[in-house]
């Protein structure tokens, strides 16, 4: 080997190590710029690349009522969307539009709107059920050639139902399509409803599947708490029945009502018509809102009309709203006269039609007096002078000091949301701008507003004996497997009244519903105390709020109750409108509460007597059984094989009652007659002529009283010998403002 | 490359320093020994020489390919062993992930069915609402609400006796002997 090829190698070999060299030095620098410099972002893509992420959702809380009926669950469901810019021809967008029409029932307008925009995603619907999904899956295979599954994409997704669509709406809520809660119980608890998501983590294939669950690693979702309300599906059914009905009958705007426990505050019912169906919150059910957003011809203008008409649709208005409570704050203001003992149940007053106050004369509601009264008869006239001279002996810092305690110049603090705030000289007098008309026209119930849960929970203290509860929806939060993980206790936030002034306030609201303006809503045997009300509403002219708010039974009371009639067509009294609705409704709820009915003696000639039972007796038998009954007889047998009505109805003395004796004869029908206007005793008679019997609901112990509403509609067919209710009031000496 | 020059080691004899091999064993390494020997000497040819090689016994020979065989049993053992492993630490992986994909899929199936089953008890919840099934009682049945008055209650604070008709008491046995001691004290007192 010579030198010159060993110089030839040498180079080469240094030309060798040198690019080795280089190569090496490249080598290090990327890793370098990889695991330290960049080294944060290839992490991540790695994980990116390697790992699945998955949320899983928690599931939301179920809401129940007190008997633990479910009134909202959840349950998980899909969600439909499309991606529009991967439409490419005509016949793609007909197939997506049919298809997503068919199944979802949405509107093709839309549906084709929609798939017309140029976008990558374009959300459909949510809440989406199985059986939708599987339809929508099953087309797109059909129709392979259309490439649909690249257009429209599902997604996994949660439904909320509302079993009872919309009842006590206005309480529950609803949630949005991000599953948060909207209004209501589901946006006040929201927190506690909806859980907390959970993730899991696990290694994926080069085919993006989850690999086997050595890898995985899991955070369960915490599964969202459940409530139980304190409204009794039964007692709200009632309420929100009767005042449907009222909305109907007096051609109200709105009608709402509030049902509470006395002792602790617990709202048993609540609600505020006309409402809203829960499975679609979204839509207006009103027509003449409808109609009236229709005429909106600016776009923009319509839209902001057509939300505010939902936002009043979702309104609690027995919370959000405030009223003049007019006459029942009455009973507020003889509260604390009496316990100030500025008067006494002796005192007395004579009206005369009116009351000189400050430049102003006051007029009564009755122009030409009471004459002289005492105060439980002021209170059943609802006398505005004796009232306004009450206020001005108590003075205006006692009136203040009772206004504040009986909780009106605060919020209720009820676990709801949007609850009015009350602000001084703006809904409310303060004692600094009161001056002495302020203190003469608030004693009488105006020129202050107060909401609906205000005015109920003072009429609550009075019931319960002086306590001033807090009122609540919620009675217990229960956690996934159904343990009690949190308890409402009752709170009483003070005494306002001693129990002595509450039990005479008491009695003497019995005698307004016995004898006084509250007189429509007596129900006999139940001692129903109350006071009616009747406000002008502010800002409007000729628009009243008529209203009823009273416990019962008066000598032990159980429940509250407060109606308000808003802007009802024709008669507007409190007395009139607001007071029969509530005795219908304590009638029902005092029997579901099975509160035995005490009949006083006068009571008890106007109580039907129970039917005997006559079937297996032979025909005189049955007539000697039944001799303070008319007897009907069908049939030429011998012996009683059936009888109208059964034994042990409950109808008046000297009804009918229909005994068949033969299988063959038919039973045999008659038109109802319209009871509507007549007196008792003409109801009765009428109702005996045509074969049926009657049994008398309302206001029963009362002369001037007329038929309003009966149990089977008229010109109906029914079987001779049944029992019709119906349901008497008053026109005389209700009025209260 | 170092051709024809001395190697100062081809003196030496180093055999004597090697462990002393069994004829097998040297048979083995030479054999084995199929690389080109260095040149010990340039100008010396190798001497040859003929080894003789001793005749195996038929004993020998027997053990030799008994050994053999023995040795590609074990390594046929080892390797059917080896492939066993593998192929059951396929299997056992291919079953986790068939059992993971049938887990995953009853998961579904499972979340399905109970959404379902939601669906379906909501839709019965709406339609036994109070409202229907008053309506349906009221208007198809003819059924009316209950009264306070068809309520009955009994008084179970007063005697232990049941009344089973509206005349006939039956009296417990304790009453019955109260009674036969009571007849008893008066037939004596007579």
């Amino acid at each position: 080997m010579n030198s010159k090829s060993l110089k030839q190698l040498s180079l080469r070999a240094t030309i060798a190590l040198w690019v080795v060299f280089l190569a090496f030095v490249v080598c290090i620098g990327s890793l370098v710029r990889v695991a330290i410099i960049d080294g944060e972002e290839y992490k991540l893509k790695a994980e990116q690349n390697q790992l699945m992420d998955t949320k899983v959702s928690a599931a939301r809380g179920t809401i129940y009522d007190s008997n633990l009926n479910i009134l909202a669950k959840s349950a998980s469901a899909w969600l439909v969307y499309i991606v529009p810019s991967k439409i490419e021809s005509e016949e793609q967008r007909k197939a997506v539009v049919s298809i997503l029409e068919e199944t979802l029932e949405l509107e093709e307008e839309t549906l084709t709107e929609k798939a017309s925009r140029d976008s990558n995603y374009v959300k459909i619907a949510g809440g989406v059920e199985e059986e939708q999904k599987v339809a929508i899956q099953d087309f797109i295979k059909q129709n392979k050639k259309l490439k649909l599954n690249e257009i429209i994409g599902i997604d996994p997704d949660t439904k909320r139902y509302y079993p009872y669509s919309s009842f006590a709406s206005t309480i529950i809520g609803f949630v949005n399509s991000d599953d948060e809660g909207n209004a209501g119980i589901e946006m006040k608890y929201n927190s506690d409803l909806k859980g907390v998501s959970g993730r899991i983590i696990a290694a994926k294939n080069a085919r993006q599947k989850k690999m086997a669950s050595d890898y995985e690693t899991m955070y369960a979702a915490q599964e969202g708490s459940n409530l139980v309300l304190t409204i009794d599906e039964v007692i709200q059914y009632y309420l929100e029945q009767s005042l449907d009905q009222a909305l109907v009958d007096t051609g109200a705007k709105y009608a709402y009502g509030i049902i509470m426990d006395v002792d602790t505050g617990a709202i048993l019912g609540m609600t505020s018509k006309p409402d809203f169906d829960l499975n679609s919150p979204n839509t207006i059910y009103s027509q003449s809102v409808l109609d009236r957003i229709e005429k909106v011809e600016d776009e923009e203008e319509k839209k902001q009309e057509k939300q505010n008409a939902l936002f009043a649709q979702w309104r609690n208005r027995t919370i959000s709203d405030t009223y003049e409570p007019g006459s029942v704050f009455k009973t507020v203001v003889v509260s604390a006269a009496l316990e100030e003992g500025v008067v006494d149940m002796n005192t007395t007053y004579t009206c005369v039609g009116g009351i000189q106050v400050a430049n102003n004369y006051q007029k009564c509601w009755k122009h030409e007096g009471h004459g002289t009264e005492t105060l439980t008869q002021g209170l059943m006239n609802s006398c505005n002078p004796f009232f306004i001279t009450i206020g001005q002996k108590l003075g205006k810092e006692n009136f203040y000091k009772y206004f504040e305690a009986f909780g009106f110049t605060e919020k209720t603090e009820i676990d709801l949301p949007a609850e009015a705030s009350p602000v001084a000289d703006v809904t409310y007098h303060s004692l600094e701008k009161m001056g002495i008309a302020e203190l003469s026209s608030s004693s009488f119930g105006q020129t202050f507003q107060v909401s609906p849960i205000q005015m109920i929970t003072a009429i609550s203290t009075i019931a319960n004996g002086g306590k001033l509860m807090q009122p609540y929806i919620v009675d217990s939060v229960l956690d996934a497997d159904g343990n009690v993980v949190e308890k409402t206790a009752p709170v009483v936030k003070r005494q306002v009244i001693s129990e002595k002034t509450a039990s005479a306030v008491a009695s003497m609201m019995e005698q307004v519903v016995s004898i006084g303006t509250g007189k429509n809503a007596y129900v006999a045997g139940y001692h129903v105390a109350g006071k009616t009300g009747t406000s002008e509403k502010i800002g409007k002219k000729d628009a009243y709020i008529a209203s009823f708010a009273g416990f019962a039974p008066a000598n032990n009371p159980e429940i509250a109750i407060l109606i308000a009639v808003d802007e009802p067509e024709g008669a507007h009294g409190g007395g009139v409108v607001a007071a029969p609705i509530a005795g219908e409704i304590l009638e029902k709820v005092l029997a579901y509460l099975s509160v035995e009915p005490q009949y006083e003696d006068s009571e008890m000639k106007n109580i039907s007597s129970t039917t005997p039972s006559l079937i297996g007796k032979s025909v005189s038998e049955a007539k000697q059984m039944a001799s303070n009954y008319k007897v009907k007889v069908i049939g030429s047998g011998n012996e009683v094989i059936a009888q109208t009505p059964a034994a042990d109805s409950q109808i008046r003395t000297g009804g009918v009652i229909v005994i068949y004796t033969d299988d063959s004869a038919a039973k045999q029908m008659a038109e109802v007659p319209d009871f509507t206007g007549m007196t008792m005793s003409q109801a009765n008679s009428e109702a005996i002529s045509c074969g049926f019997n009657i049994r008398f609901s309302g206001t029963t112990n009362s002369s001037e009283v007329f038929a309003y509403k009966q149990s089977t509609e008229p010109g109906t067919e029914a079987e001779i010998g049944s029992v019709i209710t119906v349901y008497f009031k008053s026109s005389v000496n209700v009025q209260d403002a | 490359m170092a051709a024809g020059k001395y190697n100062r080691y081809d003196d030496f004899d180093f055999s004597a320093f090697e462990p002393k091999q069994s004829s097998y064993e040297r048979n083995a390494a030479r054999k084995l020994d199929t690389a080109p020997k260095r040149k010990t000497t340039a100008d010396k040819k190798p001497e040859m020489k003929l080894v003789k090689k001793p005749k195996k016994t038929y004993e020998q020979a027997k053990s030799e390919m008994r050994f053999a065989s023995f040795q590609s049993a074990k390594i046929i053992t080892v390797s059917l062993l080896l492939l066993v492993m593998i192929s059951a630490l396929l299997y056992g992986r291919m079953k986790v992930d068939e059992l993971d994909r049938q887990i995953q899929n009853t998961k579904t199936e499972l979340s399905a069915a109970q959404s379902e089953n939601v669906r379906l008890n909501m839709k019965l919840d709406s339609i036994i609402s109070l409202k229907n099934v008053e309506e349906y009682a009221q208007t198809n049945l003819g059924m009316v609400k209950m009264e306070s008055h068809q309520i009955e209650y009994i008084d179970l604070s007063g005697e232990n006796k049941a009344t089973v008709s509206g005349e006939k008491t039956l009296k417990k046995e304790t009453d019955d002997k109260d009674s036969i001691g009571a007849k008893f004290m008066a037939y004596m007192s007579k």
